[in-house]
């Protein structure tokens, strides 16, 4: 599903030249779940946001279900974001003047689709997240835990093929952590590709594969369970 | 899509309290000014609208070339030209003449006298001229006969009451009868022309065929090509212009003899209410407005609603990094730039139509104070005005895309990648421009504090200077008619008696009002240097009682003889005809005078015009023995109550069928200049607006940028800053922009009314205590306004900030 030739990206100031990413080779199957793991600043973010098409490498390839979209511009990247990525992140980032449920179908508004398809795939996937009853509520009203369960009810809202997450239990306590895990492991059961970077080695243990970073490049990759297509 | 963007606008309206007070005030007051100019000018421009056949009517004046005058042009023209016009020019289908004539006392049967309140005389045709409809009578021969009179709607009610009137006779105070032969609606408040009754023009031929001695052969004055006295209108035929007809009718006027000094120009009837402040001779047209003033309003309404557009934009870029999430979280969900631009102009109109629907009501409470003040009557009525009505749509579509453009590109460039990460800072670029924009808005409104310094300046230069005469504690009682004029010297004798009045004299006329105009020659100049002087006639007392100073030779005497009859002149006559002895000199009145008048003495110039115009030549003629026309009555310091109950109980004695009518001489003086009054309450208004507006966007920054700074206070004060070190960095880092902000609007104030003084023959000096005084009100303003914030931030606990952090 996913390919990267020598993918490389840098970040350059007036004065200081930063390589994040230094020819990265990655290869993520279709349903396959991979954990990226890393001390900070070692570039595990700029890779999900290249991978997610929210950047453009500055050099490399990057083949994204066989579609070479490293040259992308803003617009191209926008339209095959919308209907195949799904992004959930430590800081939850919901949108504090909308209500739980206009905040999970705010992905449905720049899609075409029916207000009375709209409400019905809301309500379903907020029964899926156990938040129902908080559909009215804003997301200052809830816990942590809840506020990523409505996150994760955004990413999955428009069904992508492809769910990215930025340290989603980064923000959580163990309970709620454990809880995000699980929904994500059954959202890969159910043939989502996942791409979590994470620096808990506890929840990295729920994917098939680790990816290591360092400085830049990878370093190692291990295969913890067996992963079949 | 859109109930989405709505929804969160007003979410973040209602929730953002503070921000969103600043924004829908500032742009309601905003707006509010724009309609209420809005209204002005509209009110202005519907000045003549209600007569039907407006494009094609005009009015004659002439220009006064003379020597002596300042070739001005004169609200009057030939009496004789009007009737002669339809006939030499095939263009022209009909003339008009129509004479202010004022007050006149009229009494019906037994009743007691009334006051016609103004008093006009006109053609016939008026009603079909002007387009007029008569409720009661024909308009075709209503004022065909002499001594008919047609009266408007409510002087009927003030005349007659409840009962008919058609038909009935009234008796005037100037010993004649008028029959009334018609009733017409009361004439709106915007026209120029001003009358509650319409005597017929005949019955003015009529009187002048009466006074006119029995052996003279010359035309009556109404018929005469010798003199400017007739206020007159032509209409054209319908697809004619006037292009041309001044050259023409100027022509037409030399083949009838009329001298070279005097040419015709013609006034389009829809130019009158707004072009003619600098007619004169124009007495009978009441409230002139002027397209300058019209200018100006217009151009302060805009800035006012330019400064507070700017506080949107600022504080909308300001509060930037609270939306940044959003915008990322948008982006990241499928939103393209567009639709986010789409959206934050969304949100621009929504507050934009708020602050309208505030606007509304703050137009409707401020309309009446406004009409009463300027003498209006102005109206908001969106159901009957669709230019008001579409004015909205389009201040709403224009201000909310003028405000919301520019934080909306700025808003919806932000990358997902960089605002989701929480290390996003708002930009060096943002800062820099929310300076510029708050150093901008300061500017204005400081030039705004100082221009408003600078009319109140010329104001009170106006009140204060020394006018050559004195205007205070004088009544001027005026002879309305015959029946007046023939106790004139019993009124005053009766006057005199009491110690309250220092002076009781007669005049012909006062300073202030509009003197007459002569043509004379004075010795040494060459035959047909004929010099246009303005005259008037004093008595030796009136001259006394009015102040003013001979500063060569002497006054009149007090009994005028054939021998004695002299003139005094002003100083400005004296240097302009460059006479060196002046008492030596002669002034001949036409070919025929061979003796002429000896100048008796030289007074010191006073302003008997406004101080818009210079001081012309003025030659005084002593008021003889006989009817004359004003008592003028000086009374003694502190005596004004004494002297008034003494006025009203000779006034029953002596006229005891008139109403008791009189005025002070310094209340004529202040009405002369109550059009700059108003214009200066007015400009006070929009700069307090102004500056009120400004304060409260710098308000909403200061309290941002503080927020913002929270961290560098906590930090400063860890290290050992006191909370007045503090409160210094932070009013410094302000007020070097207010500071900047004056650098720009001092040129604003000089050049802008530097400008505008020079409407002023006589005008203040504009010294550096203007300037230093706005710049100081404008920086005290400033201060106060972010102190609150300033000493919270300076006193805050540090460890709360770096604990946030």
């Amino acid at each position: 599903m996913i390919k990267t030739n020598n993918l490389t990206k840098i970040y350059r100031t007036d004065e200081v030249e930063t390589v994040a990413l230094n020819n990265v080779n990655v290869e993520v199957a279709k349903g396959e779940f991979v954990a990226v793991m890393g001390p900070s600043g070692c570039g595990k973010s700029t890779l999900l946001n290249v991978i997610g098409l929210l950047d453009n490498p500055t050099s490399g390839e990057y083949y994204f279900n066989t579609q070479e979209v490293s040259k992308y511009t803003e617009r191209m990247r926008t339209n095959m974001r919308k209907s195949n990525i799904g992004f959930i992140f430590q800081s939850f980032n919901l949108i504090d003047e909308l209500t739980v449920y206009e905040n999970v179908e705010l992905p449905l508004l720049y899609i075409k689709m029916s207000s009375a398809e709209r409400k019905k795939r809301v309500n379903e996937v907020l029964d899926r997240m156990k938040i129902a009853h908080r559909a009215k509520h804003f997301p200052q009203q809830l816990s942590g835990g809840q506020q990523q369960r409505v996150a994760v009810a955004r990413a999955v809202i428009t069904k992508p093929k492809l769910m990215l997450a930025d340290e989603p239990t980064g923000n959580l306590d163990s309970a709620n952590g454990e809880e995000v895990m699980d929904l994500l492991t059954q959202l890969n059961e159910e043939g989502t590709t996942i791409i979590m970077v994470t620096h808990s080695p506890s929840h990295a243990e729920y994917a098939h594969r680790t990816i290591q970073l360092f400085d830049g490049h990878i370093v190692t990759e291990n295969i913890k369970k067996e992963f079949h297509l | 899509m859109f109930k989405n963007y709505f929804k969160l606008a007003l979410r973040n309206i209602v929730r953002q309290k503070g921000f969103s007070f600043i924004n829908i005030v500032g742009l309601a007051i905003g707006l509010a000014c724009c309609l209420i100019i809005l209204l002005f000018i509209q009110y202005e421009f519907s000045y003549e609208e209600m007569h039907h056949d407006l494009d094609n009517i005009y009015r004659v004046l002439t220009i006064d070339k003379a020597m002596g005058t300042n070739s001005q042009r004169v609200g009057i023209t030939i009496p004789a030209l009007g009737p002669s016009i339809p006939e030499a020019f095939s263009e022209v289908e009909d003339f008009l003449r129509v004479t202010n004539q004022g007050q006149l006392l009229v009494s019906f049967e037994e009743n007691p006298f009334v006051y016609i309140q103004n008093l006009c005389s006109a053609d016939e045709n008026i009603f079909d001229f002007f387009g007029f409809k008569l409720l009661e009578g024909d308009p075709e021969s209503a004022l065909r006969e002499p001594y008919t009179v047609v009266l408007t709607k409510s002087e009927k009610a003030r005349i007659f009451g409840e009962e008919n009137s058609m038909n009935k006779t009234i008796r005037t105070g100037n010993g004649y009868d008028l029959t009334v032969t018609g009733i017409m609606e009361d004439l709106p408040a915007n026209t120029h022309l001003s009358f509650t009754a319409i005597q017929s023009f005949t019955t003015r031929i009529a009187q002048a065929r009466q006074n006119q001695p029995p052996d003279s052969n010359q035309p009556i004055w109404i018929e005469s090509w010798q003199m400017i006295a007739m206020p007159t209108y032509i209409r054209l035929k319908e697809g004619f212009t006037s292009e041309g007809m001044d050259e023409r009718l100027t022509a037409f006027c030399r083949e009838n003899e009329v001298g070279e000094n005097f040419d015709i120009t013609l006034q389009a009837l829809d130019d009158v209410h707004l072009r003619s402040t600098d007619i004169i001779f124009d007495s009978g047209i009441s409230n002139k407005g002027d397209i300058n003033y019209i200018y100006i309003f217009a151009a302060i309404a805009l800035l006012v609603l330019l400064i507070a557009s700017v506080n949107y934009m600022n504080l909308s870029t300001a509060k930037s990094m609270q939306r940044a999430k959003e915008v990322g979280m948008r982006k990241v969900v499928g939103s393209v730039r567009s639709q986010l631009i789409n959206q934050f102009l969304g949100e621009s109109l929504t507050l934009t139509l708020l602050a309208l629907l505030l606007a509304i009501p703050l137009v409707e409470i401020v309309l009446p104070w406004l009409n009463d003040l300027g003498g209006t009557g102005i109206r908001m009525n969106f159901l009957e005005n669709h230019v008001i009505s579409l004015f909205m749509v389009a201040l709403l579509i224009v201000v909310g895309i003028i405000s919301g453009i520019y934080p909306a590109f700025v808003l919806s460039g932000f990358k997902p990648v960089t605002v989701l990460k929480g290390s996003f800072k708002s930009g060096k670029k943002g800062t820099t421009l929310r300076t510029v924009l708050v150093i901008f808005q300061f500017a204005l409104s400081i030039a705004l504090i100082g221009s408003t310094a600078v009319v109140q300046k010329q104001l009170k230069y106006i009140k204060n200077k020394d006018l050559g005469y004195n205007r205070e504690q004088v009544i001027l009682f005026d002879m309305q008619d015959n029946l007046m004029s023939e106790n004139i010297e019993l009124l005053q004798e009766e006057l005199k008696k009491h110690s309250a009045f220092e002076k009781v004299a007669i005049a012909g006329n006062v300073p202030g009002r509009t003197f007459g105009r002569t043509g004379v020659n004075p010795e040494g100049a060459v035959d047909d240097d004929i010099w246009i002087m303005s005259r008037v006639s004093l008595s030796a007392d009136a001259i006394d009682a009015l102040g003013m100073e001979i500063v060569l030779g002497e006054n009149f005497l007090p009994e005028i003889t054939r021998e004695n009859f002299d003139v005094i002149i002003n100083e400005t006559a004296v240097r302009q005809l460059g006479w060196d002895n002046p008492l030596e000199k002669r002034f001949f009145f036409g070919p025929q005078d061979s003796t002429g008048v000896a100048i008796r003495g030289i007074i010191k110039d006073f302003h008997f015009i406004e101080m818009q115009q210079n001081i012309e030549p003025v030659i005084i003629f002593p008021q003889t023995r006989g009817p004359g026309n004003i008592v003028v009555a000086r009374i003694a310091p502190g005596q004004t109550e004494f002297a008034m109950e003494h006025v009203r109980q000779v006034w029953k004695d002596v006229y005891p069928d008139h109403p008791l009518s009189f005025s002070f001489m310094d209340d004529e003086f202040n009405s002369i200049y109550h059009r700059d009054e108003v214009t200066s309450k007015i400009v006070n208004v929009f700069s307090g607006l102004a500056i009120f507006i400004a304060c409260l966007g710098l308000l909403g920054l200061a309290s941002f940028a503080i927020a913002q700074r929270r961290k560098e206070i906590g930090i400063r004060k860890t290290m050992g800053a006191s909370s007045l070190a503090i409160v210094k960095i932070l009013t410094f880092s302000f007020m070097k922009w207010v500071l900047v902000a004056n650098l720009i609007a001092w040129p604003l104030i000089y050049f802008s009314m530097s400008k505008w003084l020079q409407n002023f023959a006589y005008r203040t000096e504009m010294d550096i205590w203007v300037f230093l005084i706005s710049s100081l009100i404008g920086i005290m303003i400033a201060l106060i306004t972010i102190s609150l914030q300033t000493f919270k931030a300076a006193n805050a606990n540090p460890v709360d900030a770096l604990k946030y952090e």
